[in-house]
């Protein structure tokens, strides 16, 4: 990992992403696409954040989708 | 004829079925049973996305827009309030709506909900602003605490989720229709026939909400035809007034006039 870089949890794996990235940049970086959601630390960020919400390290960022339930 | 339209947390619908949108054989076998049930609520889940799935669910998501349906996410497999709020609050995010189908279970044999965690989970999703449909057992003390909390809809069992019991205590459901008559009232789970639901409907419950019982019959969209009959027949039957039993018969063809010779 360069000096650059930051330790993070993407749907629960290890990922090493660029220091400063934004929500949006790393969604995009990571092709997420269709209908999700994001939680970051057990609290869901807001669409409207995306472009503001830093990523730091450590943090957990889970993508959440619509499944069947009964 | 078509039994008489209800209203749900302010939404008015015309059919009394929701139906989950699990365990069906295939994506088309769901759709085609859903619009056989005529549901106007389908029910809806959501799940982290693994890692190399960056797409996943939005096939399922295409395909439950166009449906058209008004949406209820579930709570499923929530253990605690914890897991079961935080849920909800990402299913508002996710599913674009207030109502959430509250699961707390206390029991992984026979997912038994947990009354207590019950209670709480709902009160924190009610100070929220959710509009809260709770998965409870049939206990009338339970069904109160969380009417008095501001639930407008309880959704006692029938039976175990996926056993297709039926109505293992009728008169407990029969008691919270009798104990609770503002309160809109669905079986939900542990139905496994039509004239289960028929039996629902008869004792007044508002609705019924089902998934396995037409998923798994081995035609899931005739099943559905056959749920959405037999629910409109028992509400039609409970609006129109069912006699009552008698323990002596009564001739039902009149006896004044008959022959001389009939008479005793």
């Amino acid at each position: 990992m360069t000096s650059n870089q930051q330790q993070i949890q993407f749907n629960g794996e290890p990922l090493s992403i660029d220091q400063t990235q934004t929500v949006s940049a790393f969604l995009e970086s990571q092709a997420v696409g269709g209908r999700f959601i994001v939680v970051i630390n057990d609290e869901v960020v807001p669409k409207s954040n995306w472009d503001q919400h830093a990523i730091q390290a450590g943090d957990q960022i889970e993508i959440m989708s619509p499944i069947s339930g009964g | 004829m078509k039994a008489s339209n209800w209203t749900v947390y302010g939404q008015e619908l015309g059919s009394r079925l929701f139906i989950g949108t699990a365990l069906y054989p295939s994506p088309k076998v769901m759709v085609d049973a859903i619009r056989a049930s005529r549901a106007e609520v389908i029910t809806v889940s959501l799940r982290r996305q693994s890692a190399n799935q960056a797409h996943s669910g939005e096939q399922f998501w295409q395909m439950i827009e166009e449906l058209n349906c008004h949406l209820l996410p579930n709570t499923a497999g929530c253990y605690s309030v914890k897991e079961a709020v935080k849920t909800a609050h990402m299913a508002r995010e996710l599913f674009g709506t207030d109502w959430v189908k509250l699961e707390v279970m206390g029991d992984s044999y026979n997912l038994q909900p947990d009354p207590f965690a019950l209670v709480e989970a709902t009160r924190i999703l009610i100070e929220d602003g959710f509009k809260v449909f709770p998965y409870t057992t049939d206990d009338l003390v339970l069904c109160q605490k969380l009417a008095d909390l501001g639930c407008e809809v309880l959704m006692p069992w029938g039976a175990p989720i996926g056993t297709g019991q039926g109505l293992l205590n009728p008169y407990a459901l029969k008691t919270l229709r009798e104990r609770l008559p503002e309160l809109t009232l669905l079986v939900d789970a542990g139905i496994g026939k039509p004239s289960d639901a028929v039996q629902a409907m008869e004792l007044g419950f508002d609705g019924i909400l089902l998934n396995t019982a037409i998923a798994e019959a081995l035609e899931p969209e005739t099943m559905a035809y056959a749920f959405a009959d037999a629910i409109n027949a028992g509400r039609l039957a409970y609006e129109a007034g069912i006699m009552p039993k008698r323990d002596n018969a009564k001739p039902s063809t009149p006896t004044l006039d008959q022959p001389i010779w009939q008479q005793g």
